[in-house]
């Protein structure tokens, strides 16, 4: 379906997208997950056709969109602010995209309702937009994307604006939509549960490159670096060297451990290569490595304890157990094996 | 490369613009130093000339200061009223104070002829209760008319714009000072007017600036004793025929304005109201106190009189027959009359170069109209051309904006000396009259449309284009509804501006197709009670023009400064 292929751009004269490449299956929902100015939003702009890559193709079923203008394209984009129409109602904003594609006027109240049944705003249609919160703008604009029925929806950080209790509801919303209408969507987030929760796959962007793509089971037990790693949640990170490479054995300030490679296999293990280590964060009695240290600060989190630990060699680590314990207590934690994982050292993970 | 819509219209809204501010600004201007630099090069023009000009110079800047300052000692206490006191009556009473400012000199000067003239209602009531053959009170041809009338005119820049700035200043600041042991009056002096001084300042240059360049106002209640460089140019053109000096003296001029223009520009682009307050008119309160109410009630009642006193004079007088006409003898009937109004469609005296009033009307409509159609154009496609910011748009903004500072006079005398050859004749091309129009009212219409383009959101745009219009379409359904009302506001600009211009228009028009401001002239210099009732009655007629306008502006653009 979609074709994304080696986008590049540059913003005053930095690199903002460097050679993106992937591809969308039908009915799938891949989410573009980044830190702020990882280039996503600007992605998504030049897929819709509203800027101009410097280089790279965007594909529709084979085809190249770049003769094709915005316009014309029938992708639908909700837009982080909304940009709702401020100068019409609720119902004039759904049913513009269905007046440019030149929808007869019956059909297009039909249609209107309909979409605004599936966002649950059907009540609101002759609201103005501007008298709705933030969370019923977001369900309008979302209603106003779906309604001209767009090849492929595209959705810019939607829920990033609304508070924590609305945004769970929101997504459990969004999630059902996507699902239901099966039509194929380009979700972009900052927020990791976000994109776990809504994902086929997850696709990674930093510093304008993809760095991994994937199902968020994978992505999130295998990040591809030790920057994929900490932006989702893995802390644990730790230096360390190789002292046997198979199987790869890696000596560290709290002892040896055995872990699996993780960067590309032409970058290693080779016996004395440095490599950042990642040790996770959950703890599996049933197996024989084990961190030594005290605990410095405990957090209930209903389903378990968010332990920080310090060790005798002053790291500090963070775990989550299933055993209460309490602050200045010292601990042994059962690490899973084959959890532990290991890349070829790089500064770049902050 | 296919020639887009898009294209097009970048190129269309850079090169239109840009184009018309050249040959109908840039040139003209060139011509008139060009044209004294060549008189001065080769001896037209000796040394004697510029001494001559030295007191026209002298006398502007006397007369600007003094007016300048007159106003501020008006216009600061009533931006004061204005900025922190909330009362009854207080958006119609800035609605009124606004409406001098888009009034045609031509009304102002008839307005206060009909009140303090020799035929206006105090000295005629005096000459009738005190049995006097002589008016007792000398007001025309007196600086006090001149100041008055200048003062008449700006106390509202100085109300919109520090009056503005002092409503958004915020009170805590106020209040800190003063919890900090602060007198009233050293809070005042200490931070409220430093906080306050970069709006005083800007507003002080713009109404120096209208003072200098002042016109109408000069030539019709200062007389031919105070001469300034405006009016000096025009006698010298017009009457002496002097074209050397009158562009001489435009030269000295435009140097003047435009080097205050500067500096109001720089100013302006620096101001910014400091520390903005959490909620719109926070700060406002009703007045507490017999001082506060009675410096409340003063004001305003001093704005009203300042206002309605000489346009309430013109009106009444347009519509009140209280002396003899010509070759009437013996006792005059006094009372109510509409007579001077059904004469403005009458030829009376079948000369040839006499028009009727009506036709005069006709032609300023007409103007009026080419003239809105023209500064819409072109100041929506710079509007356009400026949001877009970049080297470019500085430029173009300077550029749009010095005709604001360039006094219409001169601009006249530009195009008389540029635009003497067929087709581009001044005496045969007639749509030389709404381009200059255009010109004046140029910065007004760009400043209105500008802040309106600015505040659609670029994702708006993007938004209608992903939901399938067109860039065409796209203009239509989200700029449009936006820019529509900014449109009318700007075109009730224009228009008035069009209705009501003098010094250009003095120039430029066709003896035998004048303008109403023109025809108000000429009818207020001739003897006899009809000529100077008609000229009442057609100052009247502009007046309603004007206040429907004001009306118009006020209801759409509300908080704006102007």
């Amino acid at each position: 379906m979609l074709e994304v292929h080696e986008i590049e751009k540059t913003y005053e004269f930095k690199p903002l997208l460097r050679g993106v490449t992937f591809t969308l299956e039908p009915g799938e929902t891949l989410c573009l997950l980044g830190a702020s100015g990882s280039g996503k939003s600007t992605l998504l702009r030049i897929i819709a056709g509203l800027e101009p890559a410097e280089s790279g193709r965007v594909l529709w079923n084979g085809a190249d969109l770049e003769q094709v203008p915005a316009y014309k394209r029938n992708f639908g984009l909700m837009f982080q602010d909304y940009a709702l129409f401020p100068h019409h109602s609720v119902a004039e904003n759904v049913a513009f995209g269905l007046r440019m594609h030149g929808v007869g006027r019956e059909e297009i109240g039909a249609r209107v309702k309909e979409a605004l049944r599936q966002v649950n705003m059907a009540s609101f249609a002759d609201r103005r937009v501007t008298d709705l919160s933030g969370g019923e703008q977001q369900r309008v604009a979302l209603a106003r994307a779906l309604a001209p029925r767009p090849r492929l929806l595209m959705l810019d950080e939607p829920l990033g604006a609304l508070d924590r209790s609305l945004r769970e509801q929101l997504l459990e919303e969004l999630r059902h939509l996507l699902h239901t209408t099966e039509i194929p969507a380009i979700y972009v987030t900052h927020d990791q549960e976000e994109a776990f929760a809504l994902a086929d796959r997850v696709a990674l962007l930093h510093h304008g490159e993809l760095v991994q793509i994937g199902s968020p089971l994978a992505v999130y037990q295998c990040p591809a670096s030790p920057w994929a790693a900490r932006f989702l949640g893995q802390t644990n990170l730790l230096d360390g060297q190789v002292v046997e490479a198979r199987p790869l054995v890696v000596n560290t300030a709290l002892g040896g451990f055995t872990a699996h490679w993780a960067g590309k296999p032409a970058d290693g293990p080779k016996i004395g290569q440095k490599v950042t280590l990642l040790i996770p964060k959950r703890e599996d009695r049933s197996t024989g490595a084990n961190v030594r240290g005290r605990v410095t600060d405990v957090l209930f989190r209903g389903d378990g304890f968010h332990a920080e630990v310090v060790t005798a060699t002053e790291l500090r680590l963070s775990f989550w157990l299933a055993r209460p314990v309490e602050a200045g207590e010292e601990v042994e934690i059962s690490l899973q094996a084959n959890g532990i994982l290991a890349w070829p050292q790089s500064e770049d993970y902050e | 490369m296919k020639l887009s819509f898009a294209k097009l219209g970048r190129a269309a809204m850079w090169l239109l613009p840009g184009l018309f501010l050249l040959l109908f600004f840039v040139l003209p201007l060139l011509r008139v130093f060009g044209a004294t630099g060549e008189d001065l090069a080769g001896g037209g023009l000796t040394w004697e000339a510029l001494r001559r000009a030295v007191r026209p110079l002298g006398f502007t800047f006397y007369q600007a200061a003094l007016s300048t300052l007159a106003t501020l000692a008006i216009g600061l206490p009533a931006a004061y009223v204005f900025g922190r006191f909330d009362f009854p009556g207080k958006r119609r009473l800035r609605t009124l104070v606004s409406l001098p400012f888009i009034l045609p000199t031509v009304v102002a000067a008839a307005g206060f002829n009909a009140l303090l003239g020799p035929r206006g209602w105090v000295n005629l009531g005096l000459m009738n209760l005190l049995g006097l053959e002589q008016p007792p009170i000398i007001f025309l041809n007196t600086l006090g008319a001149i100041l008055l009338a200048h003062v008449f005119y700006n106390t509202t820049i100085i109300l919109r714009v520090v009056g503005g700035a002092w409503e958004g200043l915020d009170t805590r600041v106020e209040q800190a000072a003063r919890a900090l042991g602060a007198s009233p009056w050293r809070t005042l002096w200490e931070v409220t007017l430093p906080l306050l001084r970069p709006a005083i300042f800007s507003a002080t240059l713009l109404v120096f600036l209208f003072d200098f360049t002042s016109f109408g106002v000069i030539l019709l209640l200062g007389g031919p004793s105070f001469a300034t460089l405006e009016v000096e140019i025009y006698i010298q053109a017009l009457h002496m025929l002097n074209l050397p000096q009158a562009g001489l003296l435009s030269a000295v001029q435009l140097v003047c304005t435009l080097a205050v223009t500067l500096i109001y520009l720089r100013l302006e682009a620096r101001r910014s109201v400091p520390l903005a307050p959490r909620l719109r008119g926070e700060g406002l309160r009703r007045p507490k106190g017999w001082r506060e109410k009675l410096l409340v009630a003063g004001m305003s009642a001093l704005l009203i009189l300042l206002v309605v006193a000489p346009l309430g004079a013109l009106a009444l007088r347009s519509v009140s027959r209280l002396e003899a006409d010509r070759g009437q003898r013996g006792e005059v009937q006094t009372g109510l009359t509409l007579d001077y109004y059904r004469e403005l469609f009458i030829n009376r005296r079948g000369s040839f170069f006499y028009v009727p009033p009506a036709e005069a009307a006709r032609n300023s409509l007409f103007y009026a109209l080419v003239t809105t159609g023209l500064s819409l154009t072109f100041g929506g496609l710079a509007a356009y051309a400026l949001a877009r910011r970049g080297a470019g748009a500085r430029v173009m903004d300077v550029l749009l904006m010095l005709p604001l500072g360039t006094s219409a006079v001169t601009l006249g005398l530009g195009y008389l000396l540029t635009f003497n050859r067929p087709p581009l004749d001044v005496r045969s091309f007639p749509l030389l009259v709404p381009i200059a129009h255009s010109l004046v009212a140029l910065p007004f219409v760009v400043r209105t449309l500008l802040p309106a383009l600015r505040s659609i959101p670029p994702s708006l745009r993007q938004a209608a284009a992903v939901l399938g219009a067109s860039p065409r379409r796209v203009w239509w359904e989200v700029d449009w509804p936006v820019l529509g009302r900014a449109a009318l506001v700007g075109a009730v600009f224009a228009f008035t501006i069009s209705m009501g211009e003098f010094g250009a228009t003095t120039f430029l028009a066709n003896p035998e197709y004048p303008t109403l401001p023109v025809a108000i002239f000429r009818f207020l210099s001739q003897p006899g009670a009809t000529n100077y009732g008609q000229a009442m009655a057609m100052a009247t007629l502009l007046l309603l023009v004007c206040a429907a306008g004001v009306l118009l502006l006020e209801r759409f653009q509300e908080g704006k400064e102007w």
